[in-house]
């Protein structure tokens, strides 16, 4: 038990006051967001009264509603894609002593080298004879394509690292590779499991090329894609950027409370699981 | 159906819906990408997965990968020449609207390069566009007695660091010699020895002078426009559609006009650097051919060139006698019909290259890296490349 001393009491100053300085984007965020437009501002000096026009237009003008849909349902496909394809690849590659097995997990990480323009275009051609262009199909497949090298390659080191006889236990006790796979060892795999959903989660919300040029003239639209439309050539409407930016944060962050014990844990990393 | 992509949807919409109303048995399906960036890997991969749209905007000139130079050369665009308005283009746009003569866009809108000011500003300090070299060292310190600058800057987006040598070099260069550019390609002329250096030095004596705000470099455009808005700054040298972002910053009933940038002791060499602003190409592989050529023919008539005009803070590029030109475009119409308009250079350099160095040069310059002539010899190298 330690006391509460004159030191600790700075040493929490300290803390609150580097808090404090990491807010200050998210003040002038919320504090242009809340100013109407054509009102001059200053991102940090709060300009009274508040205005909630900037959150109605942005949610009507860019059509918000449909984008989070969009994007929620692209973002949760793709990672629950990553997760059961990057798990069972890794499987073999971690556990398998032959030759193939280590000439596949290079094969696998040659794709975190690649750069992605040099495969752009096959992609798009390969996308629009399969009929999927303008499909949320034809991102969530470049998604968990995009995603699975860097996955693969966290599952495999991880598993190599995990004891061999959980699984010889599993075997002993009757299971087949698949059961004790799915059973045994993907429970396992849970802390870094959880560090993949996050980190995919994240990159695949963020993404703005693929959306943009997979689902150009279907009417449809991711969030981030929706956001950048209020960004002009000569002109940005700031507010609304925003505004839009604020609504869309929230559904990530509400995830990211829901399961914050889990993603902590996740990066922590271990067996403990 | 006719299918359509550019960017500035709040001037484009608008051009839309009078095709649409003109043309009732077309219907428009537009994308509108604002980013320059995804809009040029966005078309060039439709292009070349021939899902590119019926009409798509591009840029003018040969300088960028999708300028009409650039995708007609590869055989991506329609050939135009043919067309009922090609002949009402004005001969100063033609080239920048082709390839090895031949016409495949349509100029929809002009811009220019001159100086924004901020009229309630510069009545603030007593003061009114400068029309010599002279004067606008003069204005410099009278804003600087003011508190004020001079002439944003907002150099760390790097494509408003070209703006200021492009005016002087209206004056020094390409106006007085339009085939400037042809020259240098013939090896008879440089950016070394050429009144490219003496625009350069220019811009370093207005920089001593303290004529730009400080810490251009890590002044972004919006907060360049911001100062001039407000009336922090007196004006910019900047694209006219500029004014559209100084605008949304102002005070309501605050207005701006645009002047000629002068180079020198007089007046009349003044020249202003003028060009298409947004051309449109029909896609050589389009779907709907009928609908994009009655779309272009729109466009192209009187009421399509004032409607876009007006929309998009432009001026026209073809006749249009129905459009009433503001404090800001007023002056690149007089500039035209008086001969002295000069042409962007980008728009005539042979390579992308050249744009490129330049823009990473002009950063340095301003952070007083390097030298007007160090920068204007990587020039020469970029263009011989």
């Amino acid at each position: 038990m330690h006391r509460y001393t004159v030191r600790t009491g700075l040493r929490e100053a300290g803390v609150i006051l580097v808090a404090l300085v990491f807010l200050v984007p998210l003040l002038a965020l919320t504090n242009v967001a809340f100013t109407p437009q054509g009102r001059p501002a200053d991102a940090l000096t709060i300009s009274w009264p508040l205005s909630t026009d900037n959150f109605v237009q942005a949610w009507s003008q860019g059509a918000l509603g449909g984008a989070l849909v969009n994007s929620a349902v692209v973002a949760v496909l793709s990672v629950v894609g990553v997760v059961v394809i990057a798990a069972m690849a890794s499987y073999p590659l971690a556990r398998s002593t032959r030759r193939w097995s280590r000439g596949t997990f290079f094969f696998f990480l040659a794709g975190l080298l690649i750069p992605s323009q040099l495969g752009l275009l096959p992609l798009y051609v390969t996308m629009r004879d399969a009929g999927l262009l303008g499909t949320l199909w034809a991102v969530v497949l470049i998604n968990i394509g995009g995603q699975l090298p860097f996955s693969i390659f966290l599952y495999t080191t991880f598993l190599r690292e995990l004891p061999v006889e959980y699984e010889e236990a599993a075997v002993l006790d009757g299971c087949g590779p698949v059961r004790t796979f799915v059973s045994v060892v993907f429970p396992l795999l849970r802390a870094v499991t959880g560090t993949i959903v996050v980190l995919n989660s994240v990159s695949v919300w963020n993404e703005f090329f693929t959306p943009l040029l997979y689902l150009s003239g279907s009417g449809q639209t991711t969030a981030p894609v929706a956001i950048y439309n209020f960004v002009g050539q000569y002109v940005a409407q700031w507010p609304l950027v925003f505004a839009a930016l604020l609504i869309t944060i929230l559904p990530v962050l509400i995830l990211y409370f829901l399961l914050q014990k889990y993603i902590i844990r996740g990066f922590a990393g271990g067996l403990k699981g | 159906m006719l299918t359509f992509a550019s960017g500035q949807q709040v001037a484009a919409e608008p051009l839309l819906a009078a095709f649409e109303e003109a043309h009732p048995e077309y219907t428009v399906e537009p994308v509108f990408i604002e980013q320059d960036a995804a809009y040029i890997q966005q078309l060039r991969t439709q292009l070349s997965g021939g899902t590119a749209p019926d009409i798509f905007k591009v840029w003018p000139g040969a300088g960028d990968a999708m300028a009409i130079g650039a995708v007609a050369a590869d055989g991506l665009v329609a050939d135009l020449s043919d067309e009922p308005w090609a002949s009402d283009i004005p001969e100063n746009l033609v080239a920048l609207a082709g390839h090895e003569g031949d016409l495949y866009s349509l100029p929809a809108t002009i811009g220019g390069i001159g100086a924004i000011y901020n009229d309630a500003a510069m009545d603030e300090v007593g003061a009114t566009a400068p029309t010599t070299w002279s004067e606008v060292l003069q204005l410099c310190a009278t804003a600087q007695e003011h508190g004020k600058v001079a002439y944003a800057l907002g150099t760390k987006d790097a494509w408003t660091a070209q703006l200021l040598p492009y005016a002087l070099t209206g004056t020094l260069v390409y106006g007085p010699n339009p085939s400037f550019t042809e020259d240098q390609t013939e090896g008879t002329a440089s950016f070394t020895d050429s009144g490219w250096m003496e625009a350069l030095e220019k811009v370093v004596e207005m920089d001593d002078a303290g004529c730009f705000n400080e810490g251009a470099n890590g002044t972004a455009y919006d907060a360049q426009m911001t100062m001039v808005g407000e009336g922090a700054a007196l004006g910019a040298v900047h694209v006219s559609q500029a004014v559209s972002a100084a605008r949304q910053y102002a005070a309501d009933g605050t207005t701006f006009s645009l002047a000629p940038f002068p180079a020198t002791e007089n007046p009349d060499d003044t020249y202003v650097p003028v060009a298409p602003g947004i051309n449109f190409a029909m896609n050589a592989k389009a779907e709907n051919p009928e609908a994009a050529k009655a779309f272009l023919a729109f466009v192209a008539s009187p009421e399509g060139q004032a409607l876009f005009a007006t929309a998009s803070d432009s001026s026209p590029a073809l006749p249009a006698p129905d459009y009433e030109a503001d404090e800001i475009n007023q002056p690149l119409i007089d500039a035209l019909e008086r001969g002295r308009a000069a042409v962007y250079p980008d728009q005539t350099w042979p390579n992308t290259q050249v744009k490129e160095e330049y823009l990473i040069a002009m950063q340095e310059l301003f952070n007083r890296d390097v030298t007007p002539a160090e920068v204007l010899q990587r020039l020469d190298d970029a263009i011989a490349s």
